[in-house]
């Protein structure tokens, strides 16, 4: 019976993964227009991976973490450009997040086969047993990534970009700039305090490198930043409504750690306060397009930002404010 | 991409598994009767028939159980959101919904405003509705 059940969701996740290539290869050739067929770079892509640094001497891993990200990130990119000529720097961003989404689901359905065909190959019933109660989540996880892959390919803002999204709406009608890397600044006024905020450019998928912005926008305004506050999604617990908003203390930034640790690193150095703003979801809908619930929390985002400021500062104070997240489908 | 949203569920893989439980109902319903036999028997053999019973019991469990499950996922199988655009006016109190369409993103230049004329209709807000929390039309 379990195996009968395992089987059936391999079958399932193969039929997903199938979709997403399809999805992926379809969109590259609208949108990319490549003179030949992307599918054999495409393939190579899928099985692409990273080796993570040593870690028994972990002295200076953050910044050997930070290059690998980096560089993976630039040849990502770069193989996208290249079975995509035709497209936009926006779309490539896009299209780098869908093919990402392929590879995760390709990953998800090479790990459960591989345990799978284990079982079966040793007979070991706790391999088996495992699997099997492990197997809902991971069909969950399976259908939110196709989601996410259907978000990417059309452009559509997912949950995960409730942070850029509230930073966007600071910096309406106000001059941007570009800082570091694929992160935009933008200057303006709330409650008598200057702000300074900040998200990842877009509208193409993208998260940028907040740490590095706020790294330097601390140094060009030196002793002068009282307060970062960070706004996020984050993952809620079940029975928690999602676009719930709750505040908290340190560095609400998500990923490999890179980021947080240069934030708080800073932070800790000039003696500032940071803040974490976080808006509630599942991790389902932070990757699949935005729902209402977590869209209308963006405006009590605000008003709690406007609260924290005048509790926690003066007036004339500068503040920065982080739109920390995925930005595909906002602008700014 | 209208197939994108719903992976095909595999049906002889669904028929298989309600085979089995139909077969493992059939040998619960067995032990049960079984095990009542033994009880009431003129000379009653009660830790076999509580063996038989259990077995019945907890057959009929993992049965209910396997066929919840499968009924439950593929009630689950993604039902694909709607997604729409918040069309709004920066000068006056217009506001549209519409259908998402490829290349809108929030804060994207819509145009001249229906109402007032001026250039200066923008997406507020792209969203997806979930079509199962749509409210039931009978129920309200």
């Amino acid at each position: 019976m379990y195996l009968l059940e395992i089987d059936r969701g391999v079958k399932r996740l193969d039929i997903i993964r199938g979709q997403a290539k399809d999805l992926s290869l379809k969109t590259i050739k609208d949108v990319g227009k490549p003179s030949f067929d992307p599918g054999a770079q495409f393939n190579v892509l899928m099985e692409q991976f990273l080796i993570t640094p040593v870690d028994m001497d972990p002295a200076g891993i953050v910044g050997k973490f930070d290059h690998l990200l980096d560089v993976r990130d630039q040849k990502f990119k770069d193989d996208v450009r290249k079975i995509a000529p035709s497209a936009d720097d926006a779309q490539v961003n896009n299209l780098e997040n869908l093919v990402e989404a392929s590879w995760a689901l390709n990953t998800i359905y090479r790990i459960v086969r591989h345990f799978y065909l284990l079982g079966k190959k040793t007979s070991s019933f706790f391999i088996i047993i495992q699997l099997q109660s492990l197997l809902p989540l991971i069909m969950q996880e399976a259908e939110a990534y196709l989601g996410a892959a259907k978000a990417f390919a059309e452009g559509q803002p997912i949950g995960d970009g409730i942070g850029p999204l509230v930073a966007s709406r600071l910096m309406k009608d106000h001059d941007k700039r570009k800082v570091q890397k694929d992160v935009v600044v933008a200057e303006t006024t709330l409650e008598d305090r200057h702000i300074i905020a900040l998200k990842a450019e877009g509208p193409g998928g993208n998260v940028g490198k907040p740490g590095d912005a706020i790294k330097s926008l601390i140094e060009e305004n030196p002793g002068k930043v009282s307060m970062v506050v960070m706004v996020d999604a984050a993952v809620k617990f079940e029975g928690e409504n999602s676009g719930e908003i709750s505040e908290g203390y340190g560095a609400a930034i998500g990923g490999i750690g890179t980021e947080r640790f240069k934030i708080e690193e800073t932070a800790t150095n000039n003696r500032i306060p940071v803040y974490a703003v976080i808006v509630k979801e599942s991790i389902q809908e932070a990757i699949t397009p935005m729902k209402k619930e977590i869209l209308e929390a963006g405006e009590k985002v605000i008003e709690r930002i406007k609260r924290l400021v005048i509790e926690r500062t003066k007036p004339g104070d500068t503040i920065i404010v982080a739109g920390i997240g995925n930005t595909i489908g906002i602008g700014q | 991409m209208g197939q994108l949203s719903k992976p095909r569920q595999s049906a002889t893989g669904s028929a298989l598994i309600y085979l089995v439980a139909i077969f493992l109902f059939m040998v619960a319903i067995l032990s049960i009767n079984v095990g009542l036999n033994m009880y009431f028997a003129p000379n009653p053999d009660l830790t076999s028939s509580l063996v038989y019973l259990s077995v019945g019991v907890v057959s009929i469990g993992l049965v209910g159980m396997t066929v919840l499950r499968v009924r439950r996922g593929s009630s689950m199988a993604g039902i694909p959101p709607k997604v729409l655009s918040v069309v709004r006016c920066a000068q006056c109190s217009f506001k549209q919904i519409k259908s998402f369409a490829m290349g809108d993103y929030v804060f994207k230049a819509e145009g001249r405003c229906s109402q007032c004329g001026n250039e200066s209709l923008f997406i507020n807000g792209i969203y997806a509705e979930d079509l199962r929390k749509r409210p039931n039309m009978l129920t309200g």
